[in-house]
């Protein structure tokens, strides 16, 4: 929890150019709190992903692309959905190789359905998700499955 | 939104968004009939199939290149080995576009499965179930009615720490004559490639 409020802290109100790859561990109970509200008063993307996934990791330079298109106008955070234990090695590892700017949160719960069934009612856990929240921390959009750079533009189009 | 480049912009995401999503059975409904090749051989699977005379039919939509569905390669086959006695029929489908037969056939060789593995050509099975990711799991009673959807389990790195069996809870109470335990689960999975 301190990892993630931690984390939460340094990407909030202005998006990086470079966030540090810190992996911090989120739990459904604390995803609206350490995810989603530091980010109050900016278009948020969220990226749910996973290192196994193929088009997950195909979306990233995509999404890495818009968000410099518009110039950090809107924030990115990614959650893996990795296993915990590949926090400090992997999940890092595999964002390095992406070139990824954007800090990352891994989903920490002991049951998948109940981060699931947290981000979204309606998500049956296909990866890549992508969740926009507009500026008051509502959901402006949601997309399943891999996105290209203008379907993101599209998304956070629609939060602005 | 005046601007026509905003306005197709929008149009894409919406489509996106809703892509694959119209058709979803849901637990308690009649599930959708179909009848496809099984991968590799010119023979066809129906479901419904009233002689083969099963009283439950488990449809997994799987894949051979998703790290989550191969997690589950062994439980899978774990599986028909343990209910395939018990009148319950398992027939894995395969709706991802870019896995074609010879290689659903050559995966489903190389881990021994003695279950067939159909191919859903241009994913119109996967829609007409609104099945999003592999593996997702279906399980259909004799009277055609989806009577489970969801997962094998909640533990897909290491199926010796299993808390929540829930493919099995379901067949094992849907055998006895009773509902599901819990009729609908979710997790985390490979997107299905439709094309």
């Amino acid at each position: 929890m301190i990892g993630a409020i931690l984390l939460a802290l340094a990407v909030s109100a202005k998006a990086p150019a470079r966030a540090p790859r810190v992996i911090a561990p989120v739990a459904p109970s604390d995803y609206l709190s350490a995810v989603v509200r530091p980010h109050r008063g900016r278009v948020l993307v969220v990226n749910f992903w996973a290192t196994w996934c193929e088009p997950c990791r195909a979306e990233l330079p995509s999404l890495a692309k818009a968000w410099k298109k518009w110039r950090g106008a809107f924030d990115v955070v990614l959650v893996s959905a990795d296993a915990l234990r590949l926090k400090d090695g992997v999940v890092p590892a595999v964002l390095e190789g992406l070139d990824s700017p954007f800090p990352c949160f891994i989903e920490a719960s002991d049951d998948p359905q109940k981060f699931i069934d947290t981000v979204d009612p309606t998500w049956e856990g296909e990866l890549p998700h992508t969740v926009v929240y507009d500026r008051d921390g509502k959901v402006a959009a949601s997309a399943a499955g891999l996105q290209s750079e203008a379907q993101f533009e599209a998304l956070v189009a629609r939060a602005r | 939104m005046s601007d026509p480049r905003a306005r197709a912009i929008l149009a894409i995401a919406i489509l996106s968004a809703l892509a694959g999503r119209a058709s979803a059975v849901h637990v308690g409904e009649k599930a959708p009939a179909f009848s496809l090749s099984v991968a590799g051989e010119s023979r066809r699977l129906s479901v419904p199939d009233p002689a083969a005379g099963q009283a439950l039919t488990v449809v997994m939509f799987i894949s051979t290149r998703c790290p989550v569905s191969n997690a589950y390669d062994v439980r899978m086959e774990d599986l028909e080995k343990a209910y395939g006695s018990r009148r319950v029929r398992f027939i894995g489908v395969n709706s991802n576009v870019n896995e074609p037969p010879a290689e659903i056939a050559a995966h489903a060789r190389e881990h021994g499965f003695t279950f067939p593995v159909v191919k859903d050509e241009g994913s119109r099975t996967a829609d007409a179930y609104g099945a999003q990711h592999t593996p997702e799991i279906f399980v259909i009673d004799a009277a055609g009615l989806l009577r489970y959807h969801g997962r094998i389990d909640e533990n897909r790195d290491d199926a010796a720490a299993v808390r929540s069996p829930d493919l099995r809870n379901a067949l094992d109470a849907l055998l006895a004559g009773r509902p599901a335990p819990v009729a609908s689960t979710k997790a985390f999975g490979c997107s299905i490639k439709r094309g």
